[in-house]
Order: C-alpha cells, then structure tokens, then sequence
C-alpha cells in the first residue's frame, strides 16, 4: 500500500521527523490561498503514488504570487504517468546546502530489512553513483543508536549536522517499524544552511499483509483497496461470483482477447499453462485461477462467465494433481455452465486435465458427457498442445 | 535415505485443531508420519485423531520430545507460534501459513538462524520423504500421496507448492522416485532456499539428481545459478521455470507474490539464462523433466 | 433439479420425525424444510458431495442419492 507523499510526511512529521511546512490544495485557487499563507517561494506537487516526478515534469517551483495559478492549473491538466492529478502538496522551497538519501527496506537475499544511506540525495536511489552505506537492521534486538551515529559519522557528517542525522536515522527506524512499512524512504533529506534536516521528499509503502494492525492509518488515509488495478467489468463480475461463495477459491479474473477460455489451477500451475498457452500460438480469453474447493455453482457461473464472451468457443481446464479441490465437483460446475447456456459440453470443452481427489467420479462424468479429459499421465503443457493441435 | 525429515524424525503440529490441521494430521498419520502431539492454545487436553493436544510447545515436548514441528495457525498468530517452536529447540520448522507480515516473518527467520532452527516456508505445503514421512500437507490423503510419490533417487524443490506433487508425479509416472521433496514456499522471502538445501541433498547418498520448479520474482534461482556457476555441484541439477509469458507481460501478476517481476529483476528469461550458464538442464517443457533427469543420472 | 444428482426421500422410512435431522446433517443444504415436511432443495441437489451423511440416520431405502450420470 504505497501513501503518497503528504501522508508519508504525515506519518514522519509525528513521528518527530521535520518536513517543510505545506497546504493541501484541491483547486488552483486553494493553491493560491495555501501559497498566500506559506509565503512567496513555494513549491507545487502533485500528490500521485509514482516517483521521480520531477523528471516526469511533476513539480512547479513558484516565486512569484502571480505565478501559483497558471502553475497549478498546468499540473491538474496533466496526467503523471496515467495518474490524473486531484491533489496539490504546496510547500515553502527549501534551500539546501546538503542532500541525502535515506531508505530502509526489505532485502530479500538477507531475509530482513536494510538500511540505506547516501551523501548524494535527490536522484532515484538505483542510479546512485556515490558510495551507499548499507545496514542491515536486526527484528530481533532493537536498533542501537550508534548506529544511527556510525551512518551519520559515514555520510560525512560532523558537530551539531551529525547528531540531527543520528535522530534522523533513528526516527526512520522507528517509523519502519511502527507502521509494518515494506519501505520508508527520505529522497532528499536536506541539511539547510541553518543546519536543520528537512525530509523534502518522502515514500512510505505499508504492507498489506499487516494491515491488520494498523486500521486507523487505514481508515485515516482511505487505504483501503488502493493501488489494486481498477478491474474491467468483466472482472468485476467474476469477483462478485467468487465473493458471493465462500468456498474455494476461483477468482483473479484478467480478461484477454483470445478465442479460449481458461479455468486453471493457481499458483505455479497457472504460469506453467499460461506458458504451454501462448508457447503453442493459442490465444487466451482470459486469465482465471481456481483453487481450494468451490462449489458447483462458482464453478458453473465463471464458466458462464468467460463464455459469454462472444469471441469465446471453447474452454480449457487444467490444474496440477490436486488433493483439496474436487475433481468431480469442478466437472460438474463446468458441463452444467455449458449446458445452461445451451452448448454441448464435448464440443465446448477444448481438454478437461485435472487428476486428484474423486478423479474416478469426476472422469465418469466427463465421459457420460462426452468431454474429452486426460489423466495425470498426460502432463498440462502436453495438454495445451494438443488442444493446439485439434483447432476445430 | 532422505533430506530433512525420515520415518524417525517425531513431529508436532501447531494450530492442529483447525480444519486445515486436523485433515492433514490424519492424512500424515495414515501415511505413517510420527505425529506425536499438537499444540493449540486454550485446547489443552484435547485430542485430533488420537494426538495428544496441548496448550504450549514446551509441555507437548516435555511429554512427546520432537524435532520438527508443523505450523499451521492463522497469519496474525504465526510470529508467536514459530518463535515458541524455535525457542524451544525444534530444528525443522515448517510454516505453512500465508500472508504473514513481513516484519513477523524476517523476524522469526533471524531467531531461527541464531538458534540453527531450519525453517521451510512460509507459504509451504511441507516436506515430504516418499515412504517415510510427510511433515505438512504436500500430496492430500495418504493414499492420494502413495499414488504421486514414490521413493528413489530424485530431489525436488519447488517454489510452488502445487506443482511439487505434480512434478513427482511426472516423474513417478516415468519410472523415477524421489528421495526427499520440498515446497519452499511461495512467498517473497522463505526460509530456505534452493541453493541452502542443495548441500543436503549433496550429503544425501540416496539421491542422484535434483529438480527444481522456479518461478518469476525473487532471485532465488540467480543464487542457485551463480553458486553453481563457481563451485559446481556433485549432483545434476534439472530446472523448469514457470512464467515466461511475464516477460512479454510485466506487472500483471499471476501466482505467488513473489511473482512479481520489477525492472527485470527476477524475470524467467534471466533466471534461465544465468542457470543454463551454470550447467543446469533447463527443461522448454514441463513435460520434458523426466528425460533429462533420465539423462542425467544414466 | 438436479441434472447430475438427484435425493429421493422416503417420507414413511423416516419416522418418527420425518426427516427432520437430514436438514442440519447435509454440508451443502440438500434438505430444506416446507411447512413440515423434509423436501429436496432442487437448486442444491448438483453441490452434493457424495458424502453419505444422510444415508446413515435413517433405516436404508429411507434416502437414496442417485448419480444420474451413472445410470
Ligand atoms: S450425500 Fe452428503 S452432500 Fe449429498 S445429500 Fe447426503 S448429506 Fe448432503
């Protein structure tokens, strides 16, 4: 869950942090009042969850009164990235004498968070030539302040300029570790000509898996549901179905334009199939896993579902050997989609490869229907291909 | 012989009063897994299909010693369970819960790392030693698991958790048994990955070839490749990574969440490349595994 | 109905209460209750899962689950 910059500065400003003193603006003319109120050098900046702006032609350095509505009208008029622009941070310019990086994030092949430190700031952390200091941060003591003091001390710093650095770091710490983020990441922290340290620009992911713990960021920033890719109506649909049945799992619809219907087994299996798919110049419908064990009825209404689709003939379910799904279940929720649609299973059904639990009862209905199926002997690619071969 | 676990290695199952645990406790009992006792808070006294259950680890134990534990429980209450197992000296953690919270699961794999407890997951369906034991729920019922796995000469590890039992079967059906397979486990960061297991598999006189199902997002296969590439391996090394398509489609996300595929890092293409370099067979074809493991071990 | 399973209840084998605890034993609401009779829930009758629950609270013949793609 990525929080865009005023909230990212949200949450850093109260956790003791300083950032430049800025207004929201909705409009070019609240704008106008926020620059009013913050003094004359101020800069606008779009509030999308993307990076490097700047580059993008995302920010408005404004030095004059008569200078902020213009400014601010060009930025609402144009999208970042895709990203239309709703809202304004404006904020006092910050002069610096000194930029840094600072970000803490996971590192996967150390299994565990890693700070990183630099005394070249402003430019994205990937493109950074200076040295970057790296620190990996235990979860199982806390952090020390030294620490904090030793990366100070190795981005160059001394006097008054390192210890606000050693707070800095330890307030960023903090914050990564209060909010469950999967990244907080101050790029620039200025050191000002006063020798106060400003975080100017900054980028908080949260990780959903814990948003659990933390519903009032939540709910206070309207996390919910965010950064989630808006879904076609087709989509939709078939999230509707799967929400409307707790059993199984058989949503994670992603439409296509092809002529062939897809129920596959999730996880590495459907990026097996979706591989054997395209490898055999077949060209898919549509994306849809199935998993855990739904009912007939879910089964049957996304097989409704991607049919209806006027360019779909046929349909293919594959899964991997499964233990927890049911074959004859599945079997049933497909023939039984087709059939209220009025199509004839053995014809609809372009291979129908799903070995495991009840398979026996599973394939006896499959015959009796006419459907042709394949057992495990038959791996899914082979699956794909002879479907492939058997273009009617 | 096998990796990990055998017909001695005594387990205990935390969370196993919920469905999920109590279907593959039963399942692993009949397939002759030394389940011995099971933990679930406030359920003390209890018994699940003849196992002793008990509200702590350190009770269970003090009962029924053990080395590996099974943690199914629900995510929010996944870092407590697996640091209680750890704490108490389990030595093969396996977690099969999902969506846990980063800093819960980086948490508890630095313990374990302290204290040399193994940890395979999370997102995992287990271990299992064709005819010995399965610690997890890799396969369903015993007999499900008879019919997919059989003993032999082959190592599996697989990212995906699904495709663990369909990969044995492949190559159960073509004549090969397997001497220990491992779903590591779906999910961004695990705490075992292919290039720390290999070296078991190496001391493992039984086995004769490892296969391993890899999948876009994280590096673990790089890994894999560049210490290969270095050092070489006593055994063949039989590769299939899944998800070519994101390649040519980057930023949908199918599959695991470590399936994700940023900047080209993690990307099937470059992890093919850097492990065909290394000397591994990578197979074009799912259904071509068991040639080449057949190739390779002659 | 049912196009692939089809629950045929024998009211007069299920006494004393006609039927009443096939409504609660059946994972997938086979049964349902109709006024006070124990009737067939024909919209549910395709999500059984063959798992003879039902079969064993009453004397035999009292409900039959049939396969209709067996036949
Ligand atoms: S067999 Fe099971 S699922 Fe089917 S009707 Fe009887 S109780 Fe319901």
């Amino acid at each position: 869950m990525r929080l865009l910059e005023y909230e990212s500065k949200t949450l850093l400003r109260e956790m003791g942090m300083e950032v430049p003193l800025g207004r929201l603006a909705h409009s070019p003319e609240e704008a106008a009042a926020a620059a009013k109120e913050l003094g004359t050098a101020v800069v606008l900046k779009p509030q999308v969850p993307i990076g490097g702006r700047g580059k993008a032609g995302g920010l408005a350095f404004v030095d004059r009164e008569t200078e902020v509505i213009p400014a601010a009208e060009r930025l609402f008029a144009t999208p970042l990235r895709g990203y239309e622009v709703k809202l304004l941070l404006v904020e006092q310019q910050i002069q610096a004498r000194q930029e840094f990086y600072l970000g803490i994030t996971y590192d996967p092949a150390a299994r565990g968070p890693v700070l990183l430190a630099s005394a070249a700031g402003g430019v994205e952390i990937e493109a950074m030539t200076e040295r970057v200091l790296r620190r990996p941060l235990s979860l199982v003591r806390p952090w020390p302040t030294f620490r904090s003091r030793e990366v100070a001390a190795g981005l160059g710093l001394t006097g008054p300029a390192l210890l606000r650095m050693t707070t800095a770091i330890d307030r960023l710490v903090e914050t990564f570790l209060k909010f469950d983020a999967l990244l907080a990441e101050i790029n620039p922290l200025m050191l000002t000509d006063d020798g106060r340290l400003v975080a100017v620009d900054a980028h908080i992911e949260l990780d959903p898996d814990a948003a659990f713990r933390h519903q009032d960021v939540v709910a206070r920033f309207g996390l919910a549901g965010r950064g989630e890719r808006t879904l076609s109506e087709f989509e939709r649909r078939a999230a509707e179905i799967d929400q409307a049945d707790h059993r199984g799992v058989a949503g994670r619809m992603v439409q296509f334009d092809g002529d062939l219907g897809l129920l596959i087994g999730g996880g590495g299996a459907s990026l097996t199939v979706f591989d054997a798919v395209l490898d055999a110049g077949l060209r898919p419908a549509n994306y849809c896993e199935i998993g855990g064990n739904p009912s007939v009825w879910k089964v049957k209404e996304l097989t409704k579902l991607i049919l209806s689709q006027p360019q779909v003939k046929r349909i293919a379910v594959i899964m991997n050997v499964v233990s927890n799904t049911r074959v004859d279940l599945v079997a049933r929720g497909v023939i039984k989609g087709i059939l209220e649609l009025g199509r004839d299973p053995a014809t609809t059904i372009a291979a129908f490869r799903i070995p495991g639990s009840w398979e026996e009862e599973g394939f006896a209905l499959l015959q009796r229907y006419g459907v042709p199926f394949y057992t495990r002997e038959t791996s899914m690619d082979q699956v794909v291909a002879m479907i492939a071969q058997d273009k009617r | 012989m096998a990796i990990l676990a055998d017909e001695r290695t005594r387990i205990i199952v935390q969370g196993i009063t919920g469905r999920e645990a109590a279907t593959f406790t039963a399942e692993s009992l009949a397939y002759g897994a030394r389940i011995v006792a099971g933990v679930t808070p406030g359920k003390g006294g209890q018994e699940v299909h003849g196992v002793p259950v008990y509200d702590t680890v350190a009770a269970a134990l003090a009962d029924h010693p053990a080395e590996a534990t099974v943690i199914s429980v629900p995510a929010p209450l996944l870092k407590d369970a697996a640091l209680e197992a750890i704490e108490n000296g389990l030595q093969l953690v396996v977690i099969v819960t999902e969506r846990i919270p980063r800093r819960d699961i980086a948490e508890v794999l630095e313990l374990a790392r302290e204290r040399g407890s193994r940890v395979i997951g999370p997102n995992s369906l287990g271990v299992i030693s064709p005819g010995k034991t399965r610690v997890g729920m890799c396969g369903g019922s015993a007999d499900a698991v008879r019919r997919a796995y059989t003993p032999g000469p082959v190592g599996v590890m697989s990212r995906s958790g699904g495709m663990t039992t369909e990969i044995a079967s492949l190559l159960t059906h073509a004549g090969l048994g397997q001497s220990t397979c491992v779903s590591v486990g779906g999910d961004p960061i695990v705490g075992s990955t292919f290039l720390e297991l290999l070296p078991l598999y190496e001391a493992d006189p039984e086995t004769r070839a490892v296969v391993i199902f890899g999948e876009p997002g994280s590096t673990m296969e790089e890994a894999l490749a560049a210490h290969l590439a270095a050092y070489g391996s006593r055994l063949p090394i039989i590769a299939f990574i899944a998800g070519r398509f994101a390649d040519r489609m980057p930023g949908v996300r199918f599959g695991h969440a470590a399936a994700i595929v940023e900047g080209g890092r993690g990307s099937p293409a470059a992890k093919i490349a850097a492990l065909r370099q290394a000397g591994v067979r990578v197979a074009d074809h799912l259904r071509d595994l068991p040639s080449l493991v057949q190739e390779a071990i002659g | 109905m049912g196009i692939f399973i089809k629950v045929e209840i024998d009211p007069s084998l299920c006494a004393p209460d006609g039927g009443r605890k096939l409504v609660n034993v059946c994972p997938v609401n086979v049964f349902a209750l109709d006024q006070d009779r124990v009737v067939t829930d024909a919209e549910n009758e395709d999500e059984c899962t063959l798992c003879g629950l039902c079969l064993n609270l009453y004397p035999p013949g009292a409900v039959v689950v049939r396969r209709l793609y067996r036949e």
